[in-house]
């Protein structure tokens, strides 16, 4: 017997040219989230929120830039998001960030039920005629999840969506596929998470901003921690306690051979003008502070 | 008649700020969004917090916008601080709404540590801030400096003698002496300290590798300890030897401030030479206003009153001291470079020394 089209299960496979293959996120965002997912109110298991960022032209790469809390009520026959406040909030960001645009929504849950499905939708939906878009649409929405449950570890997934099931359920139903996703990784973020990890295994969660000083003692002790684990090893290889690698042996030899290889003359040639260098600068700066305290104890004189 | 009294009930005057206390997601934050505006300095921001018995605990921040919106000719210029100040208004209400917390304590700028302090821009905000409330702080964060590992972020406020001279706004010799102000109290820097929530601490945890103990160092482990690139992933960029990425910038802006500076001077000399010679010329007239006298004293006529120069002649206004103490005190600033030397004179060290053996 032929099924009639109520019947019909619609499968539709995300296109490869609107779904991101990469997308990048900023760990000021996962922040952020952690800090919303603090104030979660008690009648609701999770907290959900806007993601802002930029898409590369093509759409194939997205980077995850900001975002903002979005209150919502959940029950479990019904999900209420306040998408006035998702307006309002948008739009005051566009007056400081014109450039970042809605690139999905994020949850502090792992969980993807329907809700999800039916927010996913909401997100992706196409604005009304005559108004700006508050959307992804046409692009791909992106959703976020962050578990934040202390009884499992914290795991960070990103989806993007295609729609699936019986044609009149299609506001509830959408299948998430998993993406791959990177942190963003440049100096001023690696400086700034160094600075926030310092208190990491204090029971206090305190500590001071590291000086140079402080900076490079600690890579120091780090560095001495690595050789002598390398150290271990290759003697247990020797000692024949642990087996051979030979990639491990390549990767060994790559990091031998990237030390520059100076004869003595002209290292202490190169030693002594970074020397002077840096003699030299602190020389300008000390002078320059002596002459000006005293030309402004001069100008203040009656 | 209302039954319900009002009374004028005095605010409690919290104490002064003796540390600041900052949340992760604040640091995150700043960061990202001077980073995304740089080249672009004088970026801005609000910052959102509490201030507990001396302890500035500030939670959250939000960028300001920096152009006008809908001019053209507006473009690249700052938006004016009505619009900015509702904008943050606008913020903290939207914030109150879903229960974060709304102090507005202060503000942020992305700036060079070098020039910050060069033009009134910094101090003038400042001031705005403090008047309103004495707590509020300032943070200074320069990507520039942060790009050798170790972040440069630091938190000021106004002197009570910079703002009590502010008060009066004359910016003159006398003026400064009076409030006791040189370059070096224009502004004070206060102690941060780095407070993270539980959740921020698992995402710190999850974000850096845990180190496989010697013994159970697979190839495996190797290999992907090798290839791992989580963000808190030790780089040692602050073993960088090279005097260039982190000094070269912070020279050329001394230089700068150092010829405002020689600017000013001159224009101070110039207005001690004028006002040296006005004063020789009056001088002059009174010797020769008092040898008139005498010749009428002694054709008993009534003497000519001596006072009449300040008619005559105009003293040179005295100028104001603003720019050359603001440029002073950067220079004073910028100059404090002896933890920066120490530390590469420690790398250089270690270098020499790891080529001897």
């Amino acid at each position: 017997m032929a099924l009639g089209t109520k019947h019909v299960l619609h499968l539709t496979k995300p296109s490869s040219r609107s779904s991101p293959l990469n997308i990048v996120i900023e760990p000021a965002v996962l922040f952020s989230i952690l800090d919303h997912s603090t104030r979660k109110s008690e009648n609701n298991q999770r907290v959900i929120g806007t993601l802002l960022g930029t898409r590369s032209e093509d759409g194939r790469e997205i980077e995850i830039k900001s975002c903002f809390a979005v209150p919502h009520n959940e029950s479990s026959e019904q999900v209420e998001v306040e998408m006035e406040y998702h307006r309002a909030m948008y739009h005051l960001h566009l007056k400081a960030n014109p450039r970042e645009v809605v690139v999905g929504w994020y949850a502090t849950s792992p969980d993807l039920d329907a809700f999800s499905a039916l927010i996913q939708n909401l997100y992706a939906s196409p604005a009304e005629p005559g108004t700006a878009p508050l959307g992804t649409y046409p692009h791909p929405c992106v959703h976020l999840t962050v578990n934040t449950d202390v009884s499992s570890p914290l795991a960070i997934k990103t989806y993007v969506s295609s729609p699936v099931g019986i044609t009149e359920r299609l506001a509830d139903s959408c299948a998430f596929v998993p993406t791959p996703f990177t942190i963003r990784d440049d100096e001023a973020v690696r400086s700034g998470l160094k600075a926030v990890a310092a208190p990491k295994n204090d029971p206090s969660r305190l500590a001071s901003l590291f000086t140079d000083l402080q900076q490079l003692r600690r890579s120091t002790l780090e560095l001495l921690s690595m050789i002598e684990r390398v150290s271990d090893y290759v003697q247990n290889v020797i000692d024949g306690s642990s087996p051979a690698n030979v990639a491990v042996g390549r990767y060994l030899m790559k990091c031998f051979s990237l030390i520059p290889c100076v004869e003595g003359q002209d290292f202490e040639k190169i030693f002594s003008s970074h020397l002077q260098d840096v003699l030299v600068v602190v020389y300008l700066a000390n002078t320059l502070r002596t002459q000006v305290d005293i030309a402004s104890r001069l100008n203040l004189l009656p | 008649m209302s039954d319900t009294t009002s009374l004028n009930v005095p605010e409690l005057e919290s104490p002064p700020i003796e540390r600041v206390e900052l949340e992760s997601l604040l640091v995150m934050n700043i960061i990202k969004h001077c980073r995304d505006s740089f080249p672009n300095m004088g970026t801005i921001g609000q910052l959102v917090g509490i201030d507990i018995d001396g302890v500035l605990q500030v939670s959250s921040s939000f960028e300001s916008p920096s152009v006008l919106e809908n001019e053209e000719s507006a473009v690249n210029k700052s938006v004016s601080g009505k619009a900015r100040q509702a904008h943050t208004e606008a913020m903290l209400n939207r914030l109150q709404y879903i229960g974060a917390v709304t102090g507005h304590v202060g503000w942020y700028l992305g700036a060079y540590v070098s020039s910050f302090l060069s033009s009134p821009f910094f101090v003038e905000t400042q001031y705005a801030y403090q008047k309103a409330n004495p707590n509020s702080i300032a943070f200074l964060y320069d990507l520039s400096q942060s790009s050798n590992g170790t972040l440069y972020m630091r938190a000021y406020q106004l002197t009570p003698e910079f703002m009590a001279a502010h008060e009066e706004k004359t910016w003159t010799a006398s003026s400064l002496n009076s409030h006791n102000l040189t370059p070096s109290n224009v502004i004070r820097e206060l102690p941060i300290v780095i407070h993270n929530s539980h959740l921020a601490t698992c995402l710190l945890h999850s974000l850096s590798e845990p180190p496989t103990p010697a013994s159970t160092l697979t190839a495996e482990a190797a290999l992907e300890d090798c290839e791992s690139n989580l963000p808190l992933t030790e780089t040692f960029s602050n073993f960088e030897v090279s005097l260039g990425t982190r000094y070269r910038k912070n020279i050329e802006l001394l230089l700068e401030s150092t010829d405002e500076f020689h600017y000013e001077q001159g224009n101070l000399g110039f207005h001690q030479r004028q006002l040296a010679r006005e004063q020789a010329k009056i001088q002059q007239w009174i010797a020769k206003r008092k040898a008139e006298n005498a010749n009428r004293a002694a054709e008993n006529l009534q003497p000519l009153p001596l006072d009449d120069w300040k008619r005559i002649f105009k003293l040179p206004a005295e100028p104001r001291l603003l720019d050359s103490l603001l440029i002073s005190s950067q220079i004073m600033k910028s100059t404090q470079i002896d933890e920066q030397s120490s530390a590469f004179l420690s790398k250089l060290a270690g270098v020499r020394n790891a080529y001897a053996s």
